[in-house]
């Protein structure tokens, strides 16, 4: 074959790839929802994800209802040393300071145990916990200084167990007590902890940590969806067999649309990026080249798996379906979202599964330098996946009807 | 060598699950000619094309396009980009134009037509900035035409390309046909009307539940299974009818669906059924001859009517 | 008498009319019915999708499946030379601390820690930097004890042990409260306490049982199914019948508007308990079989759930028609709906608790899920009678508004 024929070859090929591309641009152009959505959806997902995983225990404020029935008073002269009163200071109560260092706000609660209990208070007012001084425990406590055998001065913690964040509050107050403990006893704090967090992860945030997680979410639900949708449409309507009596290959169809959630990512990650950096101070100078071919490989292998999908599922919305019992649990257990080492063993290992679990992780090493040596796994495993995956996907799409 | 037909069809069958759409069909169409497969719904028509489109796999039997094999994927690939075709079903992309659509479909082909040219084809002149979502049932059919077109191919499978288009568009849309065939192109047309095969076509093969009824030019069908001519005494009122029926006894006088009384019309009957009609004073409104018309040719071989029901056409 | 005469005629008449009604509204849900069989996407959002929830966020949240592993700690100790008090007694603490840390246990006596050695110098007798030791074995959490820490304790105190962590670990969060209680125990036992005075009780306001995570779940759960079949399917079958003529058709027959907007509300209501049913049945097999508590089916069902479940249908059936009105293409219905649907199944603490988060806390309170799952859960699993009415009160405000605006924005014929 002479070289102007290979040439020539090219030169078609690339005309019917970039007829495909710019004819499905100008139709998303066209559309309303499908520009919206594109859009909208990245800068909700960072939105949304971004407050609920990334606003990390920093910025949460909890809201701790407390009761102090203690009065310690010795001959109408209230003690100088109220152990009750310490204690909600060292709570937060009247230091914004502390109560923001805390995460707490203390609120009274106001009522009298005489009448109601305060499980049924809590109840009642649908209050996720209560902090309760009994009357007389600043005395037992100071009883307990002078007498080694009087017993425990307790305090009383009331929660509500459907709000999770029981377990946070209670080991909060239980430190602070123990703090007071050692202070009101007299016991030297002989060995104290100083936390620092892992060198190279100092600089960064939460957020810059699911940055890149949340773009390949995004990129995949959104890409995986379009494209099983376009194809499966275009399969009712019979566009795709009017197409399948011209010239054109299905390689050549197939990298029209890939290259086209390749853009279509770009952008959504253009779009979140710029959203975290807006909304969370996420840190810009993450970004790296090598982003583009993970980003690109990434659209590939999820295109590829769209397209699979739409082979086997023939009907527009049983395809849908598919799609979704896909990219849901892909995007909670690929640790895109949070680390997957929290999850059970097991779930761990049926993360390796899904394909965003090796793609996120190669964006996040990327991103943060500190973990850049280990780049080169996910990163090759991605670029397989993603020619693995056009390839099978081009190879699967059936032109004919049956 | 030349090739001689443009399509050569032997023993082709099609099968879904238990149903044989396509019966073990064989025929020839000549280079050049305007070929009409005609049938009722579920005949066979599309299914067929299809298969010679590449774009239905075939239960058994061979097929030959311009010279090509079907089954051969190097020929399959050289087929694709010397026809043209029409979907019974036509959709391109919705919210691109008329001329972008056009385009879109030239870049699909190496060498492709002016697509102005195209467009004043099939007179969309004025709805080039169309949306195609926005385009009447009729004007997206034109439209289809227009595309099928793009490649200059020398072989056009046209499957119902007037089905749904008005009266005038149809007329048009046959001049567009005749054209291509001026041309020295070859057009593989599926319909259910005759007179749209009456008109256009050079050779007509009749399908009927998959199997070929009969091929050959209209007048060789009409001649082998039309019958005879007819004499149509056409009549406003009951009495008159009645009257006429009596009168014309001995000729078999038979009552056609608009009340016309219809009887066969051998040698110099004519005259003779007008010279009764008139020596009895009979107020006949019109008599008139027909020719036996591809509609009975079809009556005759499958003993149905063709009824056209444009509605479910549309559909 | 002309008055008595005439009252039977127009009750009769009126029961005709009314008679008509329900077997139109029959006639239109057993058409969704059959329509429904026939619909993968539906099946899916009405049963498959609720489970998929159930299974991914009980096998994720679930504590059991957390705890069980015990926490990698590494940790590095300098040589220590002890203190010999006597020539029979020699004190070393910093062995003291590491039994201590090895030998804690869980209740089910599972270790807590795994305690893993830093060496102090490598290969080529260069120190090695604990901080990136554990960078480099993607570590969570280091404790280095100090060189000579048992001299250093009673000579130098107060010293600092160093602990470096990945601050966005949450095993190493937890890892580190259960350090600093170790910590804490140890001062008081090198002071010579060996209890606390001042304590705590904890009290679970629902002393009767402890509720598990996927019991929280489950209301949630139910609350997003019949949000996504409301507004999805809503957006959905509107938006398609209103392209294909379907509601035009319907509009020059005698069912009015508000049949038609019945029939489908009524639709969507079958459909919830078809879904509250699947879901109940999938967390009773999967999280309470096992612990052979077969009456938990029983006590969650409360007759709430039939309001709850109706002002649910109210909310999202009108968020589904104002969407159909604002989408009108039926390719995007489904994106459109699961766009509405997908951030308010994070935002209302469905799965977890948001009301903590800033931002998302405020947001919750706009979004009716919020009320209705509440109200859910206060009716089945928490018991709790003045707090489900309450939330059901709301759902049913906000569900009254949103399906007036609805109704009125809905347009079977144009004029
Ligand atoms: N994919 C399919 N699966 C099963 N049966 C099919 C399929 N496609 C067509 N058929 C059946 O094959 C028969 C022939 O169909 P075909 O579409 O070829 O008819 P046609 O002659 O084009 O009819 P029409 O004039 O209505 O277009 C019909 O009975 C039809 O129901
Ligand atoms: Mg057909």
């Amino acid at each position: 074959m002479t070289k102007e024929n290979i040439g020539e070859k090219i030169r078609i090929s690339a005309r019917r790839i970039g007829a495909i591309f710019s004819s499905t641009a100008l139709g998303w152009i066209r559309t309303g929802p499908a520009l919206f959505f594109t859009f909208i959806y990245p800068i909700v997902m960072i939105l949304l994800f971004g407050y609920i995983f990334g606003a990390a225990p920093d910025d949460s404020m909890y809201t701790l209802y407390y009761l102090n029935e203690d009065t310690y008073q010795v001959d109408d002269q209230l003690y100088s040393n109220n152990p009750a009163l310490l204690l909600l200071q060292n709570l937060g109560l009247e230091n914004e300071t502390l109560s923001d260092e805390l995460n707490l706000r203390l609120v009274d609660a106001n009522f009298s145990t005489a009448i109601l209990s305060p499980e049924n208070w809590t109840k009642e007012n649908d209050v996720p916990y209560l902090l309760l001084i009994p009357s007389g425990w600043s005395a037992a406590v100071n009883e307990s200084k002078t007498n080694v055998t009087a017993p425990k001065a307790n305090i009383e913690f009331y929660y509500d167990p459907s709000y999770t964040s029981y377990f946070e509050i209670q080991s909060l107050v239980d430190n602070v007590l123990q703090e007071l403990n050692l202070n009101e006893f007299g016991i030297p704090t002989l060995i104290a902890i100083e936390t620092t967090t892992t060198p190279e992860r100092q600089s960064l945030d939460y957020i810059d940590f699911y940055v890149p997680g949340i773009i390949m979410v995004t990129i995949s639900t959104a890409g995986m969806m379009g494209l099983v949708g376009m194809a499966t449409e275009e399969r009712q309507t019979g566009f795709i067999f009017k197409l399948a009596a011209t010239p054109i290959k299905k390689w050549e169809w197939a990298t029209a649309h890939l290259f086209w959630q390749a853009v279509m990512g770009l952008m959504v990650a253009v779009l979140t990026v710029l959203t975290g950096w807006i909304a969370f101070d996420f840190n810009m100078t993450t970004i790296h080249p090598l982003m583009i071919p993970i980003l690109i490989f990434g659209s590939m292998t999820f295109g590829g798996l769209g397209l699979i999908i739409a082979r086997f599922v023939k009907r527009p919305e049983a395809a849908m379906a598919a799609t979704m019992s896909f990219v849901f649990p892909q995007m909670f257990l690929s640790g895109a979202l949070f680390p997957p080492e929290t999850l059970p063993e097991y779930l761990q290992i049926i993360a390796k599964f899904f394909p965003l679990y090796y793609i996120s992780e190669a964006m996040r090493s990327v991103m943060l330098e500190s973990t850049f040596s280990n780049v080169w796994v996910p990163l090759g495993v991605t670029i397989a996946m993603g020619i693995v995956f056009f390839i099978l996907g081009s190879i699967l799409t059936v032109w004919r009807k049956e | 060598m030349k090739e001689e037909y443009a399509i050569v069809i032997k023993n082709l069958v099609k099968k879904y699950d238990d149903l044989i759409a396509v019966n073990d069909i064989s025929f020839k169409i000549k280079i050049g000619e305007i070929f009409a497969f005609l049938g009722p719904n579920g005949a066979g028509k599309t299914t067929t094309v299809e298969i010679l489109e590449g774009i239905r796999k075939k239960t058994s039997g061979q097929a030959f396009v311009l010279g090509l094999n079907i089954d051969k994927r190097k020929d399959l690939e050289k087929i694709k980009k010397i026809i043209g075709t029409l979907p019974q079903e036509f959709n391109t992309h919705e919210n691109l134009t008329v001329k972008e659509n056009l385009r879109f479909w030239s870049r699909m082909y190496a060498y492709s037509l002016p697509v102005d040219d195209l467009i004043a084809l099939v007179k969309l002149e004025e709805k080039t900035k169309a949306k195609f979502k926005n385009l009447s049932g009729g004007l997206k059919k034109r439209l289809g035409i227009a595309i099928s077109l793009v490649n200059d191919p020398e072989l056009v499978f046209l499957d119902e390309p007037t089905t749904g288009l008005d009266p005038r568009a149809r007329r048009e849309t046959w001049e567009v046909i005749e054209g291509l065939k001026s041309q020295g192109k070859t057009v593989f047309l599926t319909t259910h009307y005759m007179e749209e095969a009456q008109v256009l076509a050079d050779t007509v093969a009749i399908i009927h539940k998959g199997k070929i009824m009969d091929i050959g030019s209209p007048t060789q069908l009409i001649d082998r299974h039309g019958g005879e001519n007819r004499i149509v005494v056409r009549c406003n009122d009951q009495e008159t009818r009645d009257k006429i029926h009596d009168l014309l006894f001995n000729f078999g006088p038979l009552e056609n669906e608009d009340g016309d009384i219809v009887i066969s019309s051998k040698k110099g009957a004519l005259s003779k059924v007008v010279d009764l009609l008139d020596e009895n004073e009979v107020a006949y409104s019109d008599i008139i001859t027909q020719r036996p018309t591809l509609e009975d040719v079809f009556l005759s071989l499958t003993g149905e009517i063709l009824i056209i029901d444009e509605k479910s056409v549309e559909d | 008498m002309d008055e008595t005469n005439d009252k039977p005629k127009k009750q009769n008449a009126f029961a005709i009319e009314i008679g008509l009604i329900f077997k139109r509204l029959g006639a239109y849900i057993t058409a969704a019915l059959i329509d429904f069989r026939r619909s993968p996407l539906t099946i899916f959002f009405t049963v498959a999708y609720p489970i998929i929830l159930i299974l991914l966020f009980g096998a994720i949240f679930s504590n059991e499946n957390l705890s069980s592993d015990p926490y990698v700690l590494y940790l590095q100790s300098g040589v220590d030379e002890g203190y010999e008090i006597s020539p029979t007694q020699r004190l070393n603490f910093t062995d003291d601390f590491i039994t201590i840390l090895e030998e804690m246990e869980r209740n089910d006596s599972t270790s807590i820690f795994d305690v893993n050695n830093i060496p102090l110098k490598d290969e080529q007798n260069k120190p090695i930097d604990a901080g990136q030791y554990l960078e480099e074995v993607e570590g969570y959490i280091a404790i280095v004890i100090p060189e000579n820490f048992t001299q250093e304790l009673l000579f130098n105190s107060p010293i600092n042990l160093a602990v470096i962590m990945d601050e966005n670990s949450q095993q190493a969060n937890i890892a580190l409260k259960i350090l600093d209680n170790v910590i804490y125990s140890f001062n008081l036992g090198v002071a010579g306490y060996n209890d606390t005075q001042i304590g705590m009780e904890s009290t679970n306001i629902f002393l009767e049982e402890d509720i598990e995570y996927f019991e929280f779940l489950i209301p949630g759960i139910i609350g997003v199914a019949i949000m996504n079949n409301g507004v999805i399917g809503t957006i959905n079958r509107y938006t398609y019948f209103d392209k294909k003529g379907f509601f035009r058709k319907l509009s020059s027959s005698p069912m009015k508007k508000g049949e038609v907007v019945l029939g489908e509300a009524s639709w969507t209501f079958l459909q919830g308990l078809i879904s509250i049913i699947a879901i109940l049945l999938v967390g009773w097999l999967v999280f309470k079989i096992g612990d052979r508590d077969f009456k938990w089916i029983i006590d969650v069902l409360d007759w709430k759930i039939i309001p709850i479940t109706i002002s649910a249908v109210l909310n999202f059936t009108g968020l589904g028609m104002i969407g159909s009105r604002l989408i009108k293409n039926p390719d995007s219905a489904t994106a459109a709906g699961n766009f509405l649907t997908f951030p308010m199944m994070f935002l209302s603490g469905a799965f977890f608790e948001v009301a903590h988060i800033p931002v998302i806390s405020i947001v919750s309170k706009m979004l009716p899920l919020t009320y209705i799952v509440d109200a859910y859960r206060a009716s089945m699993i928490t018991i709790n009678t003045s707090v489900a009415w309450f939330n059901i009160g709301i759902s049913f405000a906000f569900g009254i508004v949103i399906f007036t605006i609805g109704i009125l924005i809905t347009k079977l014929s144009e004029r």
